[in-house]
């Protein structure tokens, strides 16, 4: 709503992408390999969004994450898909309703395995994915990450008039509006915002 | 005494022949049960349950490790998503503005008559925010997001 035509917002086209038509429960079983699988992928993506905190400019590593992610589940599915398709169905179905892996673990064992030995695909240690970790891209940083827009420590002021105070209330009933955090009496249900 | 020649004959109730027997007196303590096992329990049970207590609590906190890891293993594909479709709703939300305010006079698009809402530099949100998003959509579908903390129905 407040999106100015000056405003670059990307194309239709830009934002073409495959999506990664996989249900919730699927996405749980897989992401440990997932994340494994597609590691440079998404650690440029997340260090992107972080660096420039602007959704417009990662659309490039976005497409990448999602284009590797649609590879990943297509392999599984070519390779591995029993033991994945009872582990994330025991996972829809588990006892709490949470999805939580300790009322499956049978399933997850003989689906590492498999990607173990189809895949070649090993799940890290446990507490892999909880440490920080660095990534070095080939992306330039950034030249504007907080978005100051000028050099200048304190940029020019703006002529922005004050707002009304709550004694012009009742001379301007227009500035009403502008009042919206100030009324006559905060203390009662009855203070209006505006007529 | 005069006029008291014969003497009556009746029976008084006199205590038995030897006496009676002697009055239980002394004390007797109740019947109980003794402590020790009791005690003993508690604290074997205490020391058990110590031990037993840590492991449960390690294997608690490494199923819910488990379960914040994979979240965060999911959150880039989800997010990639999220930025796309928010993109093209940005997108959708400023051509179907330009529509609808074509003949109003004095309405720029994205500003209130000209008036910005961000006025020195342009800024553009990382976090999609509930009216950008919903602006533009019948109450009902606003109504979808309205655990958001903003959004006023």
């Amino acid at each position: 709503m407040s999106f100015t035509h000056d405003l670059k917002l990307p194309s239709y086209d830009e934002l073409e992408c495959p999506v990664v038509n996989v249900s919730s429960p699927a996405l749980r079983a897989g992401s440990f390999h997932l994340a494994k699988y597609c590691d440079l992928q998404f650690k440029e993506f997340m260090l992107c969004r972080q660096e420039e905190q602007d959704p417009r400019k990662c659309v490039k590593e976005g497409k990448d994450v999602s284009l590797c992610s649609i590879d990943f589940f297509r392999k599984v599915r070519d390779s591995c898909n029993d033991t994945f398709t009872t582990f994330w169905t025991c996972l829809d179905n588990a006892r709490e309703g949470e999805m939580s892996f300790n009322y499956c673990k049978q399933e997850q064992r003989a689906f590492e395995q498999c990607a173990k030995d189809k895949m070649n695909l090993e799940r890290p240690e446990p507490g892999y994915f909880s440490m920080v970790r660095m990534h070095d891209s080939k992306r330039p940083v950034p030249s504007d990450p907080f978005r100051l827009g000028s050099t200048e420590r304190h940029p020019p002021k703006l002529e922005v008039p004050d707002p009304p105070s709550i004694s012009q209330a009742n001379e301007y009933p227009e500035a009403r509006l502008g009042m919206k955090f100030g009324q006559r009496k905060p203390w009662m249900f009855e203070a209006k915002l505006w007529e | 005494m005069t006029g008291f020649s014969k003497v009556a004959v009746y029976r008084q109730d006199m205590p038995p022949r030897g006496g009676y027997s002697p009055i239980p007196w002394a004390r007797v303590p109740s019947r109980r049960i003794p402590l020790w096992p009791f005690v003993s329990l508690w604290f074997a049970s205490n020391i058990f349950g110590y031990f037993y207590h840590m492991s449960e609590k390690r294997e608690y906190w490494r199923n819910e490790m488990e379960m914040d890891e994979s979240r965060s293993c999911i959150e880039p594909v989800l997010l990639a998503e999220q930025d796309r479709i928010v993109l093209r709703q940005y997108r959708a939300n400023r051509d179907e503005e330009t529509k609808l305010m074509k003949d109003v006079p004095d309405w720029e698009v994205g500003t209130w008559f000209g008036e910005k809402v961000f006025k020195s530099r342009t800024y553009f949100p990382d976090r999609p925010h509930v009216l950008d998003y919903y602006g533009l959509a019948r109450p009902s579908t606003q109504r979808l997001d309205i655990n958001a903390s903003q959004w006023q129905i």
